[in-house]
């Protein structure tokens, strides 16, 4: 069954792609696939699998978007909060989200996918790898150089407080 | 071990993916090098900053919807003959480990109930009675509703975060539910006293969720979460260590 692992493809196509539309066509457009080549399905791990279409869909996406749709940028900047700020505790968990959101959002495409699926949707390196369809070692330096941009992006001490 | 040596193994380290040996050199070297050290800390630094936002998209969207436009579709069930035959071999297929997997014994049966109870935590929006991510409001929540005073450690720090207690029922006993969170990942740990025997750690597989067991000194544990199973072991681990 591959409907469980829809909020987390949705959220990689998001990281990718940029902009909730797209991610959105993405999914979609990876999901009929999923159903269309199922049959040719040989592996164990049908959620590694189905990150890859999402992955690939989404780096299609984006290479065949570059040209035409700069202009729309802005639609979707700033992510608009989806909570009532109340507490003034919630407002800076809000404002840091975003820092965070921001901070990964520039990392480079390679080292943003691997620090999403294994930061955020909690994947073993063995399950990135197939997904990327690069060797382990691969994972292992792009997260350790993904992790240095964000610690410097993000640390109080160093490059400034941001 | 040099720094050089040490340094781009911090983060996989810090993510429990190295082999043994690699990890022990890496810990002796950590504990000479105030340098690397440092280095190891920015590490479990960023991981809480990251744990301790809720970075997912899917608030953006409606998942259901888009299910629902995924399956209209035509493509996804247009008529295949191999893929219906394919279909109808999996159904059978399933039918035989279903019936299969709920013959044997009662500590299957009891591992199916708690995969579902994880699972229905989830549907029915009732994950929390006690939302909070203060260990010190969830356990004192929980006196005179139970026989026994749960432990709620502070996980924060390894990236686990506290989102509340709800009392519940676990093999026809009262139990009580903390949940945790690891990014998008909820993890019901479920707590119940009257054990029998101490038995050590035993981690499942179920449906594409993990469930780790054990008990310990008259109580029984159930952690169940579709985090990666090393890390649901790691959590594992630190509820035992605390």
């Amino acid at each position: 069954m591959l409907w469980p692992h829809l909020r987390g493809v949705y959220n990689l196509a998001r990281w990718l792609v940029g902009n909730a539309e797209d991610a959105e066509d993405v999914v979609q457009e990876s999901f009929v696939k999923a159903y269309q080549y199922a049959d040719q399905f040989r592996g164990s791990d049908p959620r590694s699998w189905l990150y890859a279409i999402v992955r690939n869909t989404s780096l299609n996406f984006i290479q065949r978007r570059r040209p035409k749709h700069e202009v729309e940028w802005n639609e979707d900047l700033p992510e608009p909060a989806d909570r009532t700020p109340g507490a003034e505790a919630d407002l800076i968990q809000v404002t840091r989200r975003d820092q965070i959101r921001s901070a990964i959002v520039r990392l480079p495409g390679e080292f943003r996918e691997a620090l999403v699926l294994r930061e955020i949707e909690g994947m073993a390196y063995k399950e990135i790898a197939a997904v990327l369809n690069v060797p382990l070692g691969t994972v292992m330096s792009r997260l350790s150089r993904a992790r240095s941009l964000l610690i410097r992006e993000l640390a109080p001490e160093k490059g400034g407080s941001r | 071990m040099t720094c050089e040596e040490a340094e781009p193994l911090l983060s996989a380290c810090l993510d429990c993916e190295l082999d043994l040996i690699h990890t022990l050199k890496v810990e002796k070297h950590l504990t000479g090098c105030d340098a690397c050290a440092g280095k190891y800390r920015k590490l479990e630094w960023l991981r809480s900053e990251i744990a301790a936002v809720d970075l997912d998209w899917s608030a953006e969207t409606d998942l259901r919807a888009m299910r629902k436009k995924i399956v209209r579709r035509p493509t996804v069930w247009r008529s295949r003959p191999y893929l219906t035959a394919l279909a109808t071999a999996a159904a059978m297929l399933l039918a035989v480990v279903f019936v299969r997997s709920r013959l044997p014994g009662a500590d299957d049966y009891l591992d199916r109930q708690v995969v579902d109870n994880h699972v229905r935590s989830l549907l029915v929006e009732h994950l929390v009675d006690v939302p909070s991510s203060d260990r010190h409001t969830v356990k004192p929540w929980f006196q005179g509703k139970l026989d026994f005073s749960p432990n709620v450690p502070d996980l924060s720090k390894e990236g686990f975060v506290l989102i509340g207690g709800r009392l519940d029922v676990m093999a026809g006993r009262q139990a009580a539910a903390i949940i945790y969170k690891r990014q998008n990942h909820v993890i019901n740990l479920w707590i119940s006293s009257g054990a029998g025997q101490d038995r050590a750690p035993e981690l499942r597989d179920l449906n594409g969720f993990h469930l780790l067991r054990w008990q310990s000194r008259g109580v029984s544990y159930w952690a169940v979460s579709d985090l990666n199973a090393a890390e649901l072991g790691v959590f594992g681990e630190m509820i035992r260590s605390r």
